[in-house]
C-alpha cells in the first residue's frame, strides 16, 4: 500500500445535500434520520454521552459498562442474544470513546426481519442485566488489552501524549482504563452508570437507510421508551492550554522510534474551526500531497506513515504531527517536522497549495456520503455536537473562501512551537542530540 | 500489501439473485478489448461518485530472491512520474480534482484505485493508462523510496510481534522455491540490495493491457467507460512476452517454529495445508472449507473464549480465493496464565466433538447461512468493498460469476460435509506450527 489508510471516527469533513429528518421523541432523546434507497439496509447508531469523560476516577467504567450491554438482559443470557441476532443476519456492536459511547445495529429492512431485530436491539439497550460473571470476564479481556497496548510503540506513545497535552482533564486517560482502576470496579458502579447516563435525554440516535420516516419515527420511540427520561450529562471540564513545552522519551526495543508532536488544540464550535480544518488538510492531513509528507517522505525518505490530526472533541482536543522512522534518523525526523510547522505558521502558504487544498475537499464532497455507514457517521456527530443541521450543506462554502491569512491566524493562535509536546518511543541514542 | 479494509468484509453471497447468473441483472457489464485488457464496470447510482481501479496479475507469489518485495516497491514506485508527469504529479492531479488515490500490493495481484466525483471519470482513467506504460523509473526518486518502503517493513512487521508469527509461519509452510514463502512486502536483505534495472524488467515484463483488468463501480455508464478505455488503452499492444506464471505453492508439513521475541502478550498459530477454490479438485470442498473456518471461529469463541475463558481471542481463517494451495489457520492468544497446550487440547476436543456428532453444529450452520446471506447485501453499501471482489476474481482467474453464485454454493454445505472436510484435512500430526514466547519489553 502506497500510503497508510486512518480509520479516524473523528475526522471531520463532508459532502452534498442531504436530506436530513430530525426530531425529539417524547422522552427527549434527539433523532437524526437520513432515508436511503437502492439497499434493504437499517443502520442505527445509539450516541450516548456517556463515554471515559464522565467516568471520574474509576477510568474503564464506561467502556465496561457499554461492552456488557449484550451480555445479558432481564430476559436473556448471553447465548441467548448472541444467537437472536445472528439468525436474523443482523449485527450489534458497541464501543466506548472518550466522548461518546455507542451502541449500534445493521440489520436487513424487511419488515419481518427489522421488528425481530429492532425488539431485541431494544431489549438489550434497555433491560440490560450486569452479571458479575461476565464483569470478571470483561476485565481480564480489558487487561490483556492493556498488555497489547504495552507492546506496541505507537499506543504506548499515544497514551503518554495524552497524558502530557491533556493533564487533569478527562481526556488524559485511556477509555479502556488502566490496570489500577479496573480492578475495583463493581457491577454497582456499571448500574449506576447506566442509570445515569443510559437515559433518553442523553441520547442522540441516528438512523439511515430504506425506511420510511414513520416507520423511523416508530422505531426511535421503541428505543427511547424505554430508557429513563434521566437528564442531560454535564459539560467536561475545559482543557487548560500547556504552560511549558515537554519532551518525553520512553525507552522500548524497536527497531524505529515513534514520534508524536503536539499541543491542545478546538473543539468542534471553535471559531477557527474551518480555517484550521483546511490549514491542517493542507499542512499534513491530506496523505502524500500534504506539506509535511513531502518534507519527512517525498524529499527525504525518513518515514513510510507521516501526518497531522486535529482530534474534534467536546472538550479541546489535540492538534498531533505523528511519524515512525529508524533510530538513528529519529532526531533529523524530529527537527525537520517541527521546523516544518513553524514555516506554515509562520510563512505564507503557497497559493497553488491554498488551491489544491480546496479543490481537494470541495471536488471530492461527494464521496464523504456515498454510502449508508459514512452518512450514519455525520448524523452522529451532527447531533452529539450539536452542530447545525445544515453543516454538511455549508461545509464547501465555509472552505471555499479561506485566505492563506485566515489559516496563519488561527494556527499562529492556537499553536505555540515554544510549548511542544514531544514524545518519542524506541531506544535511546547514544549522545542524546536534542 | 494490506488489506486491512478488505479483511473485514471477507464474505459473499447474494440472496437476492441467487439463480441468476445473468451479470447485466446486476448492472454489470464486462468485455475485453482487442489487446487483452479486460474491463468490468458495475453501476451504483445512489452517490453521483465512482470507484476506478486497474488491477495487475502480478504479486508476492510471482517473485522470488534475490527481488522478493519487487511487485509492492514497483506499487510505490508508479506515483513516482512518467514521461508526461513529474514525480509525486499523479497524486497532486487526483487530488486537486476532488479524488482519493491509492494502491495495495498482495500475494496473487497488485491493485491501484481512484474514488472522485462522477465528472472526472475521464481524467481518473487517462492518468492510469500513462503509467501502465510511460513509467520513469529514476534513481534518486528510487533509492528515497527504498528507504520509505523498509520504514514500511519496520512499522508493519519489525516492531510488530504477531506479524513476525505469521510471516515465520509462511517460510516454514511453503518452500521458496514455490509462491507464498516470501512476504508480501519483502525480505529485509532484497530490499536493501535490488536494483532499478530490477524493477524495470519487472514492470515492462507485467505491465501491459493483457495482463490487467480495468474495474470501474460507481455512477457511471458502460458505455462511457468502454469508450474511454478504448480511448486511453487501445494505444497499447498485446504483449506476447508476459510468462504465464505458474510457480504454485510446494507445502510443507509437520514443521514448527518458536520466537522469543521482546513482547508482552504470548500468541499461537497453527496451520493445515488445504486447496483454495481456484486449485482444488472438487469446488464443493473448498466451500465446505469456507463454512468450516466460519462454524470453528465461532464455535471455539463461544467455549474456549467465552465459556472455558482459558483464551482471550481466537482466530480461524482459510483463503478461498488464493491462486495456489493455501493455508487453513487457528490462531490464539491464550488467557493469562493459561498454557498453550491446555487451549490446543481445547481446540481438539472441539473438533473430536464436530467430526464425530455432525448433528451439533446444525443451529450454527443454519445460522451462518443467514449471516451471509445478509452480509453480502451490507457489503453492496461500499462501492470500494464491491469493486475489490470484482477485481480480485477476475484477477485470479476466478470468474467474477463466482461472487453471485457464493451463497448458493455456501447453502447447499451440510452439517455433514463439514465434518467430513475437517476430517479430510485438519490432521494435527501434518499441521505446522508457530508459537510466539514473549520475553517483555524492558
Amino acid at each position: 500500500m502506497k500510503f497508510l489508510v486512518l480509520f479516524l471516527l473523528l475526522v471531520s469533513s463532508v459532502h452534498a445535500k442531504l436530506n436530513i429528518q430530525h426530531w425529539m421523541t417524547p422522552e427527549g432523546a434527539k433523532v437524526l434520520f437520513v432515508q436511503t434507497k437502492g439497499l434493504p439496509i437499517l443502520d442505527i447508531s445509539l450516541n450516548f454521552d456517556a463515554a471515559s469523560g464522565k467516568e471520574g476516577e474509576k477510568y474503564g467504567l464506561a467502556s465496561l459498562t457499554n461492552s456488557l450491554l449484550g451480555s445479558a438482559t432481564q430476559y436473556r443470557n448471553e447465548e441467548q442474544i448472541i444467537n437472536a441476532f445472528e439468525s436474523l443476519g443482523a449485527q450489534f456492536s458497541g464501543y466506548s470513546l472518550k466522548d461518546m459511547s455507542i451502541v449500534s445495529l445493521r440489520t436487513l429492512s424487511r419488515e419481518s426481519i427489522l421488528r425481530k431485530s429492532l425488539n431485541i436491539f431494544t431489549e438489550v439497550v434497555t433491560q440490560p442485566s450486569f452479571k458479575q460473571k461476565y464483569l470478571t470476564r470483561a476485565k481480564r479481556q480489558i487487561l490483556q488489552s492493556i498488555r497489547a497496548a504495552q507492546q506496541s510503540p505507537s499506543s504506548i506513545a499515544s497514551i503518554a501524549f495524552n497524558k502530557a497535552v491533556f493533564g487533569e482533564h478527562p481526556y488524559a486517560h485511556e477509555a479502556i482504563g488502566t490496570q489500577d482502576t479496573i480492578g475495583n470496579i463493581t457491577t454497582k458502579d456499571l448500574k449506576h452508570h447506566y442509570q445515569q447516563f443510559f437515559v433518553a435525554k442523553n441520547l442522540i440516535i441516528a438512523l439511515v437507510g430504506d425506511v420510511s420516516k414513520v416507520k423511523a419515527k416508530q422505531i426511535a420511540r421503541q428505543i427511547s421508551h424505554g430508557l429513563n427520561i434521566g437528564q442531560k450529562a454535564k459539560a467536561n471540564p475545559v482543557v487548560k492550554p500547556l504552560n511549558d513545552a515537554q519532551d518525553i522519551h520512553i525507552d522500548f526495543p524497536s527497531k524505529q522510534t515513534h514520534l508524536l508532536i503536539g499541543q491542545t488544540g478546538v473543539n468542534r464550535s471553535h471559531p477557527d474551526f474551518y480555517p484550521l480544518y483546511l490549514g491542517n488538510h493542507i499542512f499534513g492531513g491530506s496523505g502524500l500531497t500534504s506539506i509535511l509528507s513531502g518534507e519527512i517522505r517525498e524529499k527525504k525518505g525518513l518515514a513510510y506513515s507521516v501526518y497531522s490530526h486535529f482530534s474534534q472533541m467536546q472538550s479541546n482536543g489535540s492538534f498531533t504531527m505523528k511519524l515512525q522512522t529508524k533510530i538513528a534518523q529519529a532526531n533529523k525526523a524530529r527537527k525537520i517536522a517541527v521546523q516544518t510547522l513553524n514555516n506554515f505558521i509562520n510563512n505564507n502558504i503557497d497559493k497553488q497549495k491554498l488551491q489544491d487544498g480546496k479543490d481537494n475537499i470541495i471536488g471530492g464532497f461527494a464521496l464523504q456520503t456515498a454510502s449508508n455507514a459514512n452518512i450514519l457517521t455525520y448524523l452522529s456527530i451532527i447531533g452529539f455536537y450539536n452542530l447545525p443541521l445544515d453543516y454538511l450543506d455549508t461545509f464547501t462554502d465555509k472552505i471555499k473562501d479561506i485566505s492563506t491569512q485566515d489559516i496563519q491566524n488561527a494556527f499562529a493562535q492556537l499553536i505555540n512551537t515554544d510549548k511542544l509536546v514531544i514524545v518519542s518511543v524506541g531506544q535511546k541514542i547514544k549522545n542524546n542530540g536534542k | 500489501m494490506l488489506k486491512k479494509l478488505i479483511l473485514l468484509f471477507f464474505a459473499l453471497s447474494q440472496p437476492l439473485f441467487a439463480n441468476s447468473l445473468d451479470l447485466a441483472q446486476q448492472g454489470i457489464t464486462q468485455i475485453t478489448l482487442g489487446n487483452g485488457l479486460k474491463i468490468i464496470v458495475k453501476t451504483d447510482r445512489r452517490a453521483p461518485v465512482f470507484i476506478s481501479q486497474l488491477w495487475y496479475q502480478v504479486g508476492a507469489s510471482d517473485e522470488s530472491r534475490p527481488t522478493t518485495g519487487i511487485s509492492h516497491m514497483l506499487e510505490h514506485m508508479m506515483f513516482k512520474g512518467t514521461d508526461n508527469y513529474g514525480a509525486g504529479e499523479f497524486s497532486k492531479i487526483i487530488a486537486r480534482n476532488g479524488g482519493n488515490d491509492n494502491a495495495f500490493t498482495s500475494k496473487d495481484y497488485t491493485a491501484y484505485y481512484q474514488k472522485m466525483h462522477k465528472s472526472k471519470l475521464d481524467l481518473a482513467i487517462k492518468m492510469e493508462a500513462d503509467r501502465m506504460r510511460h513509467l520513469r523509473l529514476i534513481n534518486r526518486e528510487f533509492e528515497k523510496e527504498r528507504q520509505v518502503v523498509i520504514e514500511e517493513r519496520r512499522l508493519r512487521i519489525e516492531d510488530n510481534p504477531n506479524a513476525k508469527v505469521f510471516e515465520n509461519l509462511n517460510l516454514i509452510s511453503f518452500d521458496k522455491k514455490g509462491a507464498y514463502h516470501a512476504p508480501i512486502i519483502g525480505f529485509q536483505g532484497d530490499l536493501e540490495t535490488y536494483r532499478l534495472r530490477d524493477l524495470r524488467d519487472w514492470y515492462k515484463r507485467y505491465y501491459a493491457p493483457n495482463n490487467a483488468t480495468l474495474v470501474v463501480v460507481g455512477d457511471v455508464w458502460a458505455d462511457e467507460v468502454i469508450a474511454l478505455a478504448k480511448k486511453y488503452f487501445g494505444i497499447y499492444k498485446y504483449n506476447p512476452d508476459i510468462a504465464k506464471n505458474n510457480k504454485p505453492a510446494i507445502v510443507h508439513t509437520g514443521k514448527s517454529r518458536v520466537l522469543k521475541l521482546k513482547a508482552e502478550l504470548p500468541f499461537y498459530i497453527l496451520s493445515f495445508p488445504v486447496p483454495s477454490l481456484k486449485t482444488t479438485k472438487d469446488k464443493h470442498n473448498a466451500y465446505a472449507l469456507d463454512m468450516l473456518s466460519y462454524i470453528l471461529d465461532n464455535r471455539l469463541s463461544k467455549t474456549l473464549v467465552r465459556e472455558q475463558q482459558i483464551a482471550s481471542s481466537i482466530s480461524v481463517s482459510y483463503s478461498l480465493y488464493d491462486k495456489y494451495n493455501t493455508l487453513f489457520t487457528l490462531s490464539f492468544t491464550p488467557a493469562k496464565g493459561v498454557d498453550n497446550p491446555i487451549v490446543l487440547s481445547a481446540i481438539k476436543t472441539q473438533i473430536a466433538e464436530l467430526i464425530k456428532n455432525p448433528a451439533v453444529i446444525k443451529n450454527e450452520l443454519a445460522r451462518t447461512k443467514t449471516q451471509l446471506e445478509a452480509e453480502f447485501v451490507f457489503e453492496q453499501d461500499r462501492i470500494s468493498t464491491q469493486s475489490y471482489y470484482l477485481g480480485m476474481l477476475a484477477t485470479v482467474g476466478l470468474g467474477i460469476e463466482t461472487m453471485f453464485t457464493y451463497v448458493d454454493k455456501m447453502n447447499a454445505i451440510s452439517t455433514h460435509d463439514v465434518a467430513q472436510i475437517a476430517k479430510q484435512y485438519l490432521d494435527f500430526s501434518q499441521a505446522n506450527s508457530v508459537e510466539l514466547i514473549p520475553q517483555g519489553v524492558k
